[in-house]
Formats: structure tokens, sequence, C-alpha cells
């Protein structure tokens, strides 16, 4: 069962994440980030985080991606990438660079011990662990958090607030 | 052995009441709405001579729209014109999976939990399913290539972030009374006494989370994404036959899961106000020989009422409502077989499990009672209140409810401090 | 057959790899955005097996502040799309070659 659900899950991840890259309009690629994100959610269960699994779906899958499409819906995606001043020879290069680098993370990943998870007891699981780690020993990264997610609102508004005589277009 | 065939057995059983809601809330929707506009509403659709109030209805509109064409509009993205309807009705069913329909019961070895997923981030993932339905919505707009609808799903999905955050707060404040994100426990912390359940002792969070619970739920004073006036229908502009019913049925539900969600959170589930339910499992016997045939009378006296009722508009067989005469019947007949029942089983001293049951069936009628109080509540608020305009939707939930949620927050917060330290 | 954290590894490379390959392929700002979110989901992922397979809950605090820069990430970057394209009518990266606005 846990092995099904791990390749239905790891395939889903993969296929919408190669759609997500290869279709020419944001929308659609959109909803690929959408399935794979979905995904990666339930992989996050599989690995006994279930917390964290629905946070992966209330953060990335919904709100994040809700603001893109938003995003992508009011600014004019409809030109495609048509020109071609940038030579494909850098794209190229870059992906094969990708490439041999997953090759060499595989061929370090791919050692033995090939063991499965250990047992996980009621506490690892549990959302009271990790909020007690959050406010002992990660208190500052906490707090900084806060301010971090503050300051990108303050930020955002700032960024995207019109002044008094600039036309709305 | 039983737990597999009883898992798929309650998933089923919930599904069932789920989908049967809809036709139930439609008709009660349309009743609520004449009487509100002082006419009678609909009580025209008749089969076998019965109208009963007109309840009929939701299956002549079932059956009209079935039998509609199938339009897809020219130059519309097919998949996502097609997913959307199916995506919506989806999201709306799975977030019931976290409900607790009543305590589990206990038969022998097996435990019956009308529950799908007892999760302990159960709140939590109510809200994620919330966040994402907007995507439904949104692909809607943008695949039916139509302006209106579009402007329909751009409207919804900032409606839907704006008021995500303030419904997120006072879900926090819960958590912070509870003590648990898992639903099971925050039903069993408000206990069985009114005076502490949630609605009493977190009032502020109460009114934040049904204003946000409506916004999510595209419900009239905030129906800007399908507003007739300035949008003919919103995001659903396009979509006929089953694809519009299947949004239809989406929505329903989504009111009567936040009904649900209402009575679980601050109405106290599935506990039936001042009885104890150990009580009421060790006193298995007072429990059927006294409370049953007590309905059983008010039952028949129903009955009874009903049919003398159907004595003062004599309408011949074919043309008139035997409505009355039929539920009266039927309920004479219950209650007769409840009171005689009640009495032998009282004599008979059944088996534990017999009133283990009935309080389990009892729990459920109990918290659906709750449920259906706050859809009529909703329905009320949906007949009376005007559309908000675009501008002052937004007010409400950025300048009013997220700070509102805050100062509860901290209110809350100190207040908790305060009793424990 | 069981499930190693070396299948979970291998997965979060692939996802990593093909975020990068869109980072660096694609030219339309929202596609390049979304793959860095994909990157970031990846690291996550592998973080989170390593905190399943040493039974360690710190990994599990670290992904939760990944999820944090997640969110961020995005407004900030949707906010710039936002300003770039009053400016200068376009999100594809070719048009934003200046540096100056």
């Amino acid at each position: 069962m846990y092995q099904i659900l791990f390749y239905i899950l790891a395939v889903l991840a993969v296929s919408g994440a190669f759609g997500m890259i290869t279709r020419k309009n944001p929308i659609v690629s959109v909803a690929f980030l959408t399935i794979s994100m979905v995904s990666i959610a339930g992989l996050f269960a599989l690995l006994s985080a279930p917390f964290l699994a629905v946070l992966q779906l209330m953060i990335s899958a919904g709100a994040v991606i809700v603001l893109f499409v938003f995003v992508i819906m009011i600014v004019d995606y409809r030109r495609e990438e048509s020109r071609r001043r940038v030579i494909q020879f850098g794209r190229v290069l870059g992906s094969a660079a990708v490439i041999y680098l997953v090759i060499v993370l595989a061929l370090s990943i791919l050692k033995p011990p090939f063991i499965a998870a250990p047992l996980t007891g009621e506490a690892f699981e549990m959302p009271e662990t990790l909020g007690r780690l959050l406010i002992s020993e990660f208190m500052i990264p906490f707090e900084l958090t806060g301010v971090l997610l503050l300051s990108a609102a303050v930020a955002v508004i700032l960024m995207v607030k019109r002044g008094e005589g600039e036309r709305d277009t | 052995m039983c737990e597999n065939v009883l898992e798929i057995l309650k998933i089923l059983i919930i599904l069932a009441m789920l989908l049967g809601s809809v036709p139930f809330l439609v008709w009660m929707e349309r009743k609520g709405a004449a009487y509100i506009q002082d006419r009678r509403g609909p009580n025209r659709a008749t089969v076998l001579f019965t109208r009963f109030g007109g309840i009929f209805h939701g299956m002549a509109d079932a059956i009209k729209l079935l039998s509609k064409e199938e339009v897809c509009p020219e130059g519309s993205y097919k998949p996502f014109y097609f997913a959307a309807p199916i995506l919506a009705l989806f999201l709306s069913l799975i977030s019931v999976a976290v409900i607790p329909f009543a305590e589990p019961l206990k038969i022998g070895g097996c435990e019956f939990n009308l529950q799908i997923a007892d999760l302990r981030s159960g709140l939590i993932y109510v809200l994620a399913i919330s966040s994402f339905s907007a995507h439904a919505i949104l692909y809607a707009g943008w695949g039916s290539n139509n302006k209106y609808s579009l402007i329909g799903g751009l409207r919804s999905s900032a409606q839907l972030i704006s008021y995500e955050i303030p419904m997120a707060l006072a879900a926090i404040s819960i958590f912070m009374v509870a003590g648990s994100f898992r639903i099971t426990d925050i039903v069993l912390d408000q206990g069985v006494v009114p005076l502490y359940w949630n609605i009493v002792r977190q009032p502020v969070a109460f009114v934040i989370f049904f204003v946000a619970l409506m916004a999510e739920s595209n419900r009239l004073p905030f129906d800007l994404p399908e507003a007739e006036a300035e949008l003919v229908a919103g995001y659903h502009v396009e979509y006929s036959s089953m694809k519009f019913a299947m949004f239809f049925m989406a929505e329903y539900i989504h009111m009567f899961i936040a009904g649900l969600l209402i009575a679980t959170l601050f109405l106290g589930g599935w506990q039936i106000p001042f009885i104890n339910a150990e009580l009421l499992k060790t006193s298995s016997y007072e429990i059927i020989l006294f409370v049953v045939p007590l309905l059983g009378a008010l039952l028949a006296l129903l009955g009874a009422l009903s049919i003398g009722s159907f004595k003062k508009c004599p309408t011949p067989f074919g043309k008139g409502d035997c409505g009355p005469i039929i539920a009266g019947s039927l309920l004479l007949i219950v209650g007769v077989v409840l009171i005689v029942g009640g009495f032998l089983a009282g004599m008979l001293d059944l088996p534990l499990w017999v009133s283990n049951v009935m309080l389990f069936l009892l729990q459920i009628v109990v918290l659906l009672i709750k449920a259906i109080f706050v859809c009529l509540l909703f329905i009320w608020i949906r007949w009376t209140l005007p559309r908000f305009r675009y501008d002052q939707m937004m007010r409400l939930g950025w300048r009013v409810l997220l700070p509102l949620g805050m100062i509860n927050l901290i209110v809350t917060g100190a207040v908790i401090m305060y009793i424990k330290y | 057959m069981i499930i190693t954290l070396q299948h979970y590894l291998v997965l979060s490379v692939i996802l990593f790899a093909i975020g990068a390959i869109g980072v660096i392929s694609r030219r339309n700002i929202f596609i390049i955005l979304m793959s860095i979110e994909l990157m970031l989901a990846s690291a996550a992922l592998a973080v989170l097996s390593f905190s399943r397979w040493n039974l360690l809950p710190d990994g599990k605090a670290l992904v939760f502040f990944v999820m944090a820069v997640i969110a961020v990430e995005a407004a900030i970057g949707l906010a710039i799309i936002i300003v770039v394209h009053r400016r200068k009518k376009s999100v594809l990266t070719d048009d934003l070659g200046l540096l100056r606005g």
C-alpha cells in the first residue's frame, strides 16, 4: 500500500513538474504545478508529517497558487515566447549542466545502506512536537520568520500601490 | 475484518447524507425565500397526489437539468472547462471528511466512528481545502472564455484569499481554547452545557468565522463572483445541464458543510445539550422505557393533527394534496410502533447495544438539527441583506474582520494565561 | 520492495532538476517563479525525508521555515512582476534586459 502510494505520488509530482516547464500558457503551467504541489503534500503525509502536509496543501497548493493564477489573469499573459533573440546555446548548456548535476547527485545518493524507514512513535507525528520545537529551540528563527512575513507584506503593498497621479493600466 | 467493511460503509453513509441534503436545502431555501418575501413558494410539483409543500421540486429540477442540452462555448479551454465543475463538487465533498457525526459506537469488538478521518490537524485540513476550492471557480472562469466568467473567477479568488485570513484567525482562537487541532477534541472540550460552548466562550470568533464561511461559500451578501446584476451569472454563465447542476450542488453542499462546521466548532457538535452521554449509556433501561414511548406519543400526536388538518380541505382524489394524510398516517404508525416497542423493549430487557445504537442515532440527529439551524440562519441572511459592493466587501475583510480577529486572539491568550497561571 | 531514503532523495533531485531546467530555459517570468517554488518544495521534501529516517523533528521545523519563505517569495515575486508589467507591458525576460526602469 505504502509503495503503491509512493509511486503514484512520485509519478504525479514528476509529471506535474515536467508539464509545468513545457507548457506555453502560464495558466496551464500553474495547473500542472498544482498537481505537483498536491502530490508533494501527499509525500509529506507519507513521511509521517501530516501537519506539514496539510500546511503544504494550504500554503503552496492553496494560497500561493491561487495568487499566481490571479496575477497571471490580470497581467497580459497572451504574448507567447516567440522572439528568439537569445541564442539556444546557453539554454542547452544550462540544461546539460543540470542533468550532469542530477547524475552526480544520484550517484552520490545511491549508496547502501538501503533500509526502510524506522518506526515512529506517536510523538513524532504530533503537531505538538513541532510547536514545542518552534517556541523553544527555534525561537529566534521563528520570530524572524514573523518579521520576514510582515516586512514582505509591507514591501508588497508599497511596491504595488499606485501614487496619486499614476494612471491605471 | 469488520473495519474495512465499516470504513466503506461510513463513507457511503456520509456521502449519501451530503448528496441527499442538496434537494432538502434547495427546498428549504425556496420556502425560506418565499416566507421572507410574503408568498407561498414552490408548491406545485405533485407525485401520486401528494405535494409535501413542494419538496418534489428538487426532483423536477434534477430531471430538467439532466435533460438539458450540453453546451460547450467556442474558444473555451476544454480541459479546464470540463474539469472545473467536477473539481468544485469534489472539493466541496471532501471537506466533510474530518467532521465527527457522533461518538464512536462500540458493538462487541467493532468500533464504528462516523467520521471518515480523525486527523490530528483536522481543522487546518478544512481551512486548506477551503483555500483550495478557489481553483475550481478560477478555472471555470478562465476556461469558459467569457469576460463575465473571468471577472467572476478573479473576484472569487480575491475574496477567498481575503477571507481566508480572518477565518484562520478565528480558528486559531478556537485552537487556543481547546488546546488541540483535532475536531473530536474541540467537540469534547465544549462539554454538554451550552454555557461552555465555544459560541459563548468565543463570540467574536463565532461572528468572524460565520461571516468568513458565508464569504467562502459565495452566498448572497458576498456572492460577487456570481452577481447576476453585474456579471450575468459570474463564473458559471457558460455552463448548462449537468455541469451547471454540479456547481449548484457544490454550492449547497458547501453551505451544509459550513453549517456542520459551525455546529461542530461552536455549538457543541454531536453532544446533546444538558445530557451527558455517559449517563445515557449506563441507564439504557430507563431511556427505552420512558423516552421512546414519549417520542412515539409525540409523533402519533403530530400525525393525528396532520390527518385532522386534511379534513379542512375536502378535495377529491386526483386533484388535491394527499400529503397530510400520507405523512400523518406514517407518523401515526411510527408513533404507535414506538410506543408499543418501547414498552415491550422495556419489559424484555434488551441488551446494552440497542440503547447505544439509539444514542448514536440521537447524536447524529442532534448534530443535523444544529447544522440545519445554522443553514436556516444562512438562508435568512441571504434573503434579508443586499449584496455588498466590491470595495465594501474588501474593506469588511481587511479593515474590520482582520483587526477584530487579531484583538480577539490577544484577548483570548491573555485570558487563558490569567486562568492557567 | 521497500521504500528507502534513496527513493525520496532521487525523487527530490529529479524535481529540483526539473525546476532548475525551468529556470534556465524558460523566458516567461511566471514560469521561472513557479520553477523556483518547485525547487524549494523539493528541497523541503529532501529535508523531511532525512528527518523521517533520522527521527529528528528538527527537519520539520526547517520545512516550516521553507514554507514561510515560499509564501514570501511568491508574494514579492508577483508584486515585482506586476510592477514590471506596468512599466514594460511584458512578462518575458527578453524584454527586461535593461538595468533601468
